[in-house]
């Protein structure tokens, strides 16, 4: 287990460290920040220039990509171009709400995926199954701006129940119930045919015959064999949340990472974007270690392997 | 619930180049209802002037936002979908749509396929450094957003085809990939591939004529999935204004443009969306359904 943690943690780093060369390298190709930031009545020359070195974007690539790893490894305040603060402070608002977001939709998606898909796997066929499958249809299919926009159109816009966009408890209600939908729908395709795999196994047979009741069949012999890839998948969907989250939020103008990112993008603001990416890149790999650990915990082959 | 009752044991033959799942019951109505489907869209996509009413870029701002079923103001035929914010018809728009996706969609996966079904096998049947290295650049791709290197991406190189199709192609090959190593990694255990080696058989023979064979029909599940979501991919990031570029209809950008009317003109919002999760609903559904034909414990449930 120790071993295999060790692993899955340089995997990680591995992990930081690529995705950190690619956005590094694929925002600067992007364009000169320097250009866009000096007011075009007096954009000189030697003006851009003078932003260049005050940016210090006017180095080597590799400079700037090792003085702003240093950085921010070391936590020393990297500024945004834009607002003239430190990444952190704007990243750091920025994840937290995202997490909120996210963190919402995944409590959401497990209370309802996990009853919901397993009675639908013992009842294969009835109209739970059939109501599983549909939803479960549907949320793989919708595209996750158009069901923002539909909620929007019919809540906020139709029946005003709701703010359409900005930062509250009121705002979160909207985004959450998008990301959740999602999520819902993909976990309880996985727990239902998780589900059916395992009850057709011959351990959940043996259980059957030696005269368990359905209930402890079901509970201790199915469910937690079927809550292996429900859990990975889970964790694995942060990724998943983050990316529904990145375009979901910039529709209902939810300050959090998506539409902070994006923004950034549009804008040129190099340490936010790159920093942003990074930080995300950092979370999504403690959440998978997180996974791993209770992965390991649920099935005890993994430990020894 | 009864004990599962299994059809047959047999291993399937290893032998067939292409062992594509055969219709076996007449109620597969997923199958045949998700393939029609995708050849339609596919038809809409060789040869949209055959159905569409209007030209799709040609403005008649007299004729802004109106409701499904408008008579044309210049005696031509109805739009029976309305119109948008430029007055253009928005059925014709939706046919030639499906241009954009398929196009990008479908040769992405075709690229996706093409890179990750060799990694597959070369990771699955070599083993050693090259499944690692493999393996865990398939990792890194599945724990990481890939839509923020898709959005840096394309608002970097610009939006042509070209780059939208290599764009979406470098998410599509993971799945490819993995699906291909696992099977190929079983695979090259079994008795017949010994078997070959035994009669003095070639790697290439061996990968070609028993490996490859055996993963056809994964790849196919695969692929139904991905096609889907490499639309979706599309469909995204033309929503986010940096995929395809007006005037050239696509379903994503119709949505965005819809966004700042959304009060005044539902159809626009409604329409597009539907388009799009049509053909990524017919794509997951052909997938499940190769998925239960492939899978011998589910088969014969209905």
């Amino acid at each position: 287990m120790y071993q295999f943690f060790t692993h899955r943690f340089l995997q990680g780093v591995v992990t930081i460290l690529i995705v950190s060369v690619v956005v590094f390298v694929f925002v600067h190709a992007s364009g000169d920040p320097a250009a866009l930031m000096v007011p075009v009545e007096d954009a000189t020359p030697q003006a851009i220039q003078e932003m260049r070195e005050r940016l210090g974007t006017d180095r080597p690539l590799y400079v700037q990509y090792f003085s702003f790893m240093g950085g921010f490894w070391r936590g020393d305040t990297i500024k945004s171009f834009r607002y003239e603060e430190p990444i952190t402070d704007v990243v750091g608002r920025a994840i937290i709400r995202t997490m909120i977001l996210a963190g919402g939709a995944m409590v959401i998606g497990i209370v309802l995926a996990v009853p919901l898909g397993t009675l639908a796997a013992l009842t294969r066929g009835s109209i739970l199954d059939v109501i599983v499958r549909i939803i479960a249809v549907f949320g793989q299919s919708m595209p996750s701006f158009w069901v923002a926009m539909l909620l929007m159109l019919y809540i906020s816009v139709k029946l005003q129940w709701l703010p359409v966009s900005g930062i509250g408890v009121k705002h979160a209600i909207l985004p959450i119930a998008t990301l959740s939908f999602f999520q819902t729908a993909l976990l309880l395709r996985l727990m239902r045919s998780e589900m059916l795999e395992v009850i057709h196994t011959d351990y959940v047979r043996t259980a059957r015959s030696k005269g368990l009741r359905e209930f402890v069949v079901v509970y201790r012999h199915a469910l937690r064999n079927a809550a292996i890839p429900i859990v990975t998948m889970a964790g694995l969907q942060l990724s998943g949340l983050i990316q529904g989250a990145v375009v979901v939020e910039p529709i209902f103008a939810w300050p959090g990472l998506g539409f902070v990112l994006v923004n950034a993008i549009f804008l040129k603001d190099y340490p936010v974007v790159v920093g942003g990416a990074l930080l995300a890149a950092v979370l999504v790999t403690v959440i998978n270690l997180l996974v791993d650990l209770f992965y390991g915990y649920l099935d005890p082959r993994i430990r020894v392997s | 619930m009864a004990v599962a009752e299994r059809e047959s044991l047999t291993e399937p033959s290893p032998k067939g180049w292409l062992k594509v799942p055969r219709i076996r019951s007449s109620g597969d109505v997923a199958f045949l209802v998700s393939a029609g489907l995708l050849l339609v869209f596919c038809f809409f996509a060789i040869w949209p002037q055959a159905l569409s009413t209007y030209d799709p870029t040609i403005n008649n701002l007299g004729l802004r936002h109106k409701p499904p079923g408008v008579a044309d103001n210049k005696g031509g035929p109805v739009h029976f979908l309305g119109t948008d914010h430029m007055g253009r018809d928005e059925w014709s728009r939706l046919v030639w749509g499906a241009r954009a996706s398929m196009t990008v969609g479908g040769l992405g996966l075709l690229l996706g396929a093409i890179v990750g079904v060799s990694v597959g096998l070369v990771a699955g049947f070599r083993g050693g450094w090259a499944d690692r290295i493999a393996m865990r650049i398939v990792d890194i791709f599945l724990s990481f957003p890939y839509i923020l290197i898709a959005i840096v991406w394309a608002s970097l190189i610009g939006t042509d085809m070209k780059s939208l199709i290599l764009i979406v192609g470098v998410r599509g090959w993971v799945e490819f990939a993995r699906i291909t190593r696992g099977q190929a990694l079983s695979i090259r255990e079994r008795e017949y591939v010994t078997a070959a080696r035994a009669l003095g058989a070639h790697d290439v023979r061996i990968v070609f004529r028993h490996i490859l064979p055996n993963t056809v029909a994964p790849i196919l599940v695969v692929a139904g999935y991905e096609l889907g979501r490499l639309i979706l991919l599309e469909a995204t990031l033309s929503f986010l204004t940096i995929g395809i570029r007006p005037p050239t209809p696509a379903w994503g950008s119709m949505l965005s443009d819809a966004r700042n009317y959304m009060n005044q003109a539902w159809w626009t919002v409604l329409f597009p969306g539907m388009f799009i999760s049509l053909i990524v609903m017919a794509g997951n559904f052909l997938g499940d359904s190769l998925r239960d034909k492939l899978d011998p414990t589910l088969r014969g449930r209905a």
